[in-house]
């Protein structure tokens, strides 16, 4: 190498940032450089991760799944891996307890006495021993809600696309999902052998590219709000292709039921195309603060997937303990619409804030607020800040998301003070101004309710 | 900038990424490589063009269109940004392309082609032709340019073997991003014969852009 090339070049052969500072080796690399190895072992590349996670972690990936203290409230308390200190009262916006549900007494109360009466676990697959009487009463009142005929729960959000889609379609078939769509509807499609094609991310021209070419079997995988864009599915356009073209359509809204809609059944109600979508999936882990899954639809349907869906079939049945705490966190969210009016409220006033700081949000519509830090080398570095600065927020970076498209995923809640909404825009603005990031051309506001 | 051999000086250096889809990035491999899947039954399609204006067969044009492969990973080895498996390429002149065949294993379109590149100020346009019948057009887009150095595997077959051969690309400038700016439009030619063309996307998913960087070939290795 020459001179002039010499002046990117680290003591390492490797690169630096725009000021001639050498980034860390392990930020030169990520999980992607690790899928592939050569040799005729499968362990044969744990020796090359090993030696770049003892450089990674320390220098950044250590951010990920550092152990909270206690409830996810908007204060929180968070051990540091790397140092072993606890950062006491942080303030969170890392967790999707959108409403604030998993943690309110009367879901707590509900949650003993369900351990008072069904002990832990469900003790065996639903299809078998591992059904009890409150799973009956959350499929019921979860139909009810949803105003379908029927609702199959699952284990976990990630087990209800896998089950459904892998249940349903088989080879031959073709299924054309949103390049964004989440990683659990992904792998639905490769277990279901069907044919897997992706569209530009809500660019209906492309879906319909796919689905025109192919006579057969056809499934349109999208999900209401996208999980690390926060921006909204263009349901409408995408419901008048798929019908052109005999596409069924499966919309995923882990992050838009129980918030979008005037009844909060989601973007589908939101729009008022309930009716057009064929399998409405949802979670108890967002909004109502549980964990597991559902797939509500047509009797006929639930009936098929309850016998095809291996994810479910072959898994353990929810715990009775967390259903009973979903089943009341159902209960208050509909006894309480003030809780979502909440919620909306903080989102208006986060999205304007953080807009008009210059913090840049991208297309966020919804409670799910990326801050677009762009520089994949910095993310870390910038989340170390916040931490210190008392800001709770997990990184999101390549290949998670695209290259330069690294962000901070920032999820509002409805338990949010204004006070605690203002300091963490206060916060975050000031350390992005630091990095050159902030004050971005500030944009429209678009945030927007059933 | 200093010469040595194996060596290719150039003044633009594109390289767009592009899904297209698996069984057909199976055919146009040898069997003993698999296509890098993007996403399940989508593999990547690698457009590259250079403008070489220097090194060991002096100044020329190239387009190399390839499939990306897993590179090969050992421990205590550098690791590549990507590998891929050129299954053809063009040159401008006729030592370009001798110099690809006998020295790198590359298969050619036997003719030269014309390279036409159109720089605006936030992108680079380019389009190819063969005798005047066009191959390709190209739209790559710029973020920013901040010096690197990036190592790739390189495979390569034919009827007596296969196989690698290290590539080390370093540039004063390289640009890389996901931001899906730029476009391709593939025409019904020789070398895109092969390729699905309705199936591969006519945006790039990602555009990388080097400037007044030197492609450095490592001797040529035979794989058992």
């Amino acid at each position: 190498m020459d001179d002039k090339h010499a002046a990117g070049k680290t003591g390492q052969g490797m690169f630096a940032d725009k000021a001639g500072k050498p980034l860390p080796l392990a930020m030169q690399y990520d999980y992607t450089n690790f899928y592939f190895g050569s040799g005729n072992d499968p362990f044969d590349m744990l020796g090359p991760f090993d030696e770049w996670w003892k450089d990674a972690e320390p220098a950044g990936y250590y951010l990920y799944g550092l152990p909270m203290q206690g409830e996810p409230r908007t204060r929180v308390d968070i051990r540091n891996t790397k140092t072993g200190k606890i950062h006491k009262d942080l303030l969170n916006f890392a967790s999707y307890n959108y409403l604030g549900l998993s943690y309110r007494p009367e879901v707590k109360e509900a949650v003993a006495s369900a351990a008072e009466l069904y002990g832990n676990g469900a003790s065996g697959s639903p299809i078998l021993s591992g059904s009890m009487e409150v799973h009956v009463e959350l499929s019921e009142e979860l139909a009810r809600f949803k105003n379908k005929e029927a609702v199959l729960l699952f284990p976990t959000g990630y087990s209800v696309n896998v089950g459904v889609i892998a249940g349903l379609m088989r080879s031959g078939d073709l299924i054309v999902a949103d390049q964004y769509a989440h990683a659990s509807l992904v792998d639905g499609m490769i277990l279901s052998k069907a044919t897997s094609r992706f569209f530009r991310h809500n660019k209906v021209e492309d879906l319909e590219r796919k689905l025109k070419k192919f006579s057969g079997k056809k499934l349109v995988l999208v999900e209401g709000v996208y999980s690390m864009d926060g921006d909204v599915a263009v349901l409408p356009d995408i419901v008048d292709v798929c019908k052109r073209y005999g596409a069924r359509i499966l919309i995923d809204e882990a992050h838009s039921t129980f918030i979008y809609g005037q009844n909060g059944r989601g973007v589908a109600e939101h729009f008022g195309l309930e009716d057009e979508i064929d399998l409405h999936v949802g979670t108890f882990s967002k909004s109502l603060g549980g964990q597991g899954g559902f797939l509500a639809g047509s009797q006929q349907l639930i009936n098929y997937l309850r016998g095809f869906s291996r994810s479910r079939f072959f898994s353990c049945g929810l715990s009775p303990v967390v259903t009973a705490g979903i089943l009341k966190a159902l209960e208050i969210f509909e006894a309480e619409p003030e809780l979502r009016d909440r919620l909306w409220s903080n989102v208006e006033y986060m999205q304007k804030t953080l807009r008009e700081a210059g913090v840049p949000v991208g297309q966020s519509e919804s409670q799910v607020i990326p801050i677009l830090i762009q520089d994949d080398a910095r993310i870390f570095e910038i989340g170390e800040q916040l931490l210190q600065q008392g800001i709770y927020l997990n990184p999101v970076q390549y290949p998670a998301v695209p290259k330069h498209k690294s962000r901070f995923r920032m999820s509002i809640s409805a338990t949010h003070s204004r006070q605690e909404l203002s300091e963490a825009a206060d916060i975050i603005s000031k350390v992005l101004e630091k990095y050159g990031i902030c004050p971005s051309q500030p944009a429209a506001i678009t945030s927007k309710r059933g | 900038m200093s010469k040595s051999a194996g060596s290719y000086y150039f003044k633009e250096g594109l390289s767009c990424l592009f899904e297209m889809a698996t069984d057909n990035a199976r055919q146009l491999l040898p069997g003993h490589l698999q296509p890098l899947e993007k996403q399940p039954d989508t593999s990547v399609l690698s457009v590259s063009v250079f403008d070489f204006f220097d090194g060991d067969a002096g100044p020329y044009q190239e387009l190399v269109l390839s499939i990306l492969v897993p590179p090969l990973i050992a421990l205590g080895e550098r690791l590549p940004k990507a590998a891929l498996y050129p299954f053809v390429v063009a040159t401008s002149t006729e030592l370009g392309r001798s110099q690809g065949i006998e020295r790198w294993k590359l298969p050619h379109l036997m003719r030269d082609i014309d390279i036409a590149f159109a720089e605006g100020d936030r992108e680079m346009g380019l389009r190819v032709e063969d005798r005047g019948v066009p191959v390709l057009e190209l739209t790559t887009t710029k973020h920013t340019f901040d010096p690197t150095e990036l190592l790739f595997h390189a495979f390569m077959s034919d009827s007596e073997g296969n196989y690698k051969a290290n590539i080390t690309m370093k540039g004063e400038g390289y640009s890389e991003h996901e931001f899906e700016r730029g476009a391709l439009v593939l025409f019904e030619h020789e070398m895109t014969a092969g390729l699905n063309r309705e199936e591969v996307s006519d945006c790039p998913f990602r555009e990388q852009w080097m400037r007044n960087g030197v492609e450095i070939f490592s001797p040529l290795e035979t794989l058992t």
